[in-house]
């Protein structure tokens, strides 16, 4: 391969790259646009929003409360034992409110959320695609960012927000059990303990941070899906191509959480 | 348009999350003392190093209050303003010591020290000093000798390591010797440097050998004899035995000899008396004599006669 073929190449990839990004941030303006207008927000959109609500929280709703108590009593118990081990009690409220309430909450819910609806949008979105659906409504002048893309974004961003904080608030309470029965502790002490270590601040950081998932697991899922091509063996390659963005979003959101928290 | 089943759930869901989302926020800010009644005292620190907005004030280990703000005054001290709750007040009276800690592991604290909480309560216009304790420095500075020590002793096995070190030269004559006995037949070889120094000094311990036997059965003879005189002065027969019949037979004498002394003492006594005796009999005598003599003169003085110039006494 010589120099100039090679550069070439190198080229190539940096505009294309370039192109694909210009077209993400500008599907993102377009998305950021309608979030923000409150003409988006007519009873067609509220319907699909509710019903998007429906379908991403409260239909697993009692496999989340079943997860939540499980996962959460399990890794609480487990950490707590290890903290009474290396003789660290005092820091019990510091852990449960930095580690569970900051970190699991969050990260256990957009998993969840983004294994189960951000793969279930990003098909419909391939699907809708390759029957030509999509350009069925933008042939009839109808905005699909503002019925298709919006109602889905706000409706995974309060999903998860809202999970995340029904997460926090079990595990916090299985904690109590576990410090009763591993440090006999009764529940003023720990509600003491963990009054004192959780800020103001966490509750924002949790629900910027909630929401960032939110968007990001239904943003980028919509977008491939969006412009996944017109043949059905689009579909799956445009759900891989948007679940595996979903994840680097999602490491990147939490590496951020992490700076923005310890600056 | 979504059912009204599907409304009615995701907006029981919605609320129900709001709801406890709040009730934790509110009990949180409730065992926060966000809504407690809070009283204010400024205490006072050289350095604001190690001083941060929300601190613990802590009393016997219990979070009592915390550090609301911090400021330079114009003598270039840090004024600290601390917010303690109303049920906590007690705590804090005039007598009350306040000292920052600066543990080595966890985060810095103010703690309270109130001998009597019935004292006089500290009022907000009392700028009450500050001591501080720094575990770290506290840490250095007892670490301080031992890093000394350990610095010796670094110094000294570099000291014991470096090429011109003794230990070195020790090593290096080891290497000599071990080079030099391995050469050698003998370590006497080694030790005299050549062969007849060897054989002579094999002659010198051979002649010691038979001076040593000689010896020996001089010491032999001395002790026959030793044991001949032990005989004849330890033995039943010897003089020690004499010695001692001849001493026995001098104490019966002495013992003798006292009784003697004894008798003599008493005579004395005996002798004396009569002494005295002797003495009252001649006092009598003499008197007698006197009366005699008086009786004569009374006699010569009552009779014509011529006198005589000798008289005869009777």
């Amino acid at each position: 391969m010589n120099t100039s073929s090679w550069l070439e190449k190198l080229g190539g990839a940096v505009l294309d790259n370039w192109h694909e990004l210009r077209q993400l941030l500008g599907f993102a303006y377009t998305v950021f646009r309608r979030l923000f207008a409150p003409s988006s927000y007519r009873p067609l959109t509220v319907d699909i929003l509710t019903t998007q609500i429906y379908f991403t929280a409260v239909q697993i709703l009692g496999f989340f409360i079943v997860v939540s108590v499980l996962f959460g009593s399990l890794f609480i118990g487990m950490t707590l034992f290890v903290i009474k081990e290396i003789g660290l009690t005092s820091y019990i409220g510091q852990f449960i409110a930095g580690v569970v309430v900051l970190e699991m909450a969050p990260l256990v819910t957009v998993l969840l959320i983004a294994l189960r609806s951000g793969s279930a949008i990003n098909a419909e979105m391939a699907v809708m695609k390759v029957n030509r659906e999509l350009d069925a409504l933008t042939a009839f002048n109808i905005d699909i960012a503002r019925y298709l893309f919006l109602p889905r974004i706000i409706a995974v961003m309060v999903s998860v927000v809202l999970l995340s904080s029904l997460f926090a608030i079990i595990v916090t309470l299985s904690g109590l059990i576990f410090s009763a029965l591993i440090f006999g502790m009764g529940f003023n002490a720990y509600a003491d303990l963990i009054a004192k270590a959780i800020e103001y601040k966490d509750f924002l950081i949790l629900m910027v941070k909630s929401a960032a998932f939110g968007f990001f697991i239904t943003f980028i899922p919509l977008y491939y899906g969006s412009r996944a091509g017109y043949q059905l063996t689009a579909v799956p390659v445009s759900v891989l191509r948007g679940m595996v963005n979903v994840f680097i979003a999602i490491v990147v959101i939490e590496v951020l959480s992490l700076v923005a928290r310890f600056l | 348009m979504a059912n009204r089943s599907i409304q009615y759930k995701v907006g029981l869901f919605i609320v129900t999350t709001i709801v406890l989302v709040i009730l934790a926020a509110l009990f949180i800010a409730y065992k926060k003392d966000l809504f407690a009644d809070l009283a204010m005292y400024r205490l006072q620190s050289e350095s604001g190093e190690g001083l941060t907005q929300g601190m613990p004030v802590l009393f016997s280990g219990f979070e009592i209050g915390k550090v609301k703000d911090l400021e330079l005054s114009d003598k270039g001290q840090v004024v600290i303003t601390i917010t303690v709750p109303r049920k906590h007040v007690r705590w804090i009276r005039e007598e009350s010591t306040f000292t920052l800690e600066k543990p080595l592991v966890g985060t810095p604290r103010i703690v309270v020290r109130t001998e009597n909480p019935e004292g006089k309560e500290l009022s907000y216009s009392k700028v009450v000093p500050m001591k501080t304790i720094d575990d770290i420095n506290e840490v250095i500075k007892k670490a301080q000798p031992l890093v000394e020590r350990i610095q010796s002793v670094a110094d000294n096995i570099d000291r014991m390591t470096n090429a011109d070190s003794e230990l070195n030269k020790i090593i290096a004559d080891t290497r000599k010797m071990t080079k030099m006995l391995s050469e050698k037949k003998s370590l006497l070889e080694m030790a005299t440097g050549d062969k007849k120094g060897q054989e002579t000094l094999m002659k010198t311990l051979e002649q010691v050998a038979a001076i040593t036997e000689t010896v020996d059965g001089t010491m032999k003879r001395i002790d026959g004899m030793v044991a001949k005189a032990d005989e004849s002065v330890l033995g039943d027969k010897g003089s020690i035995a004499i010695v001692n019949n001849i001493l026995s037979d001098i104490e019966g004498k002495f013992k003798r000899l006292d009784t003697l002394i004894d008798n003599a003492i008493t005579m004395s006594a005996d002798l004396q008396g009569t002494t005295q005796d002797i003495n009252l009999v001649r006092k009598e005598v003499e008197e007698t004599i006197s009366s005699v003599n008086k009786l004569i003169q009374d006699v010569r003085n009552s009779l014509p006669f011529e006198q005589k110039k000798e008289i005869k006494l009777p």
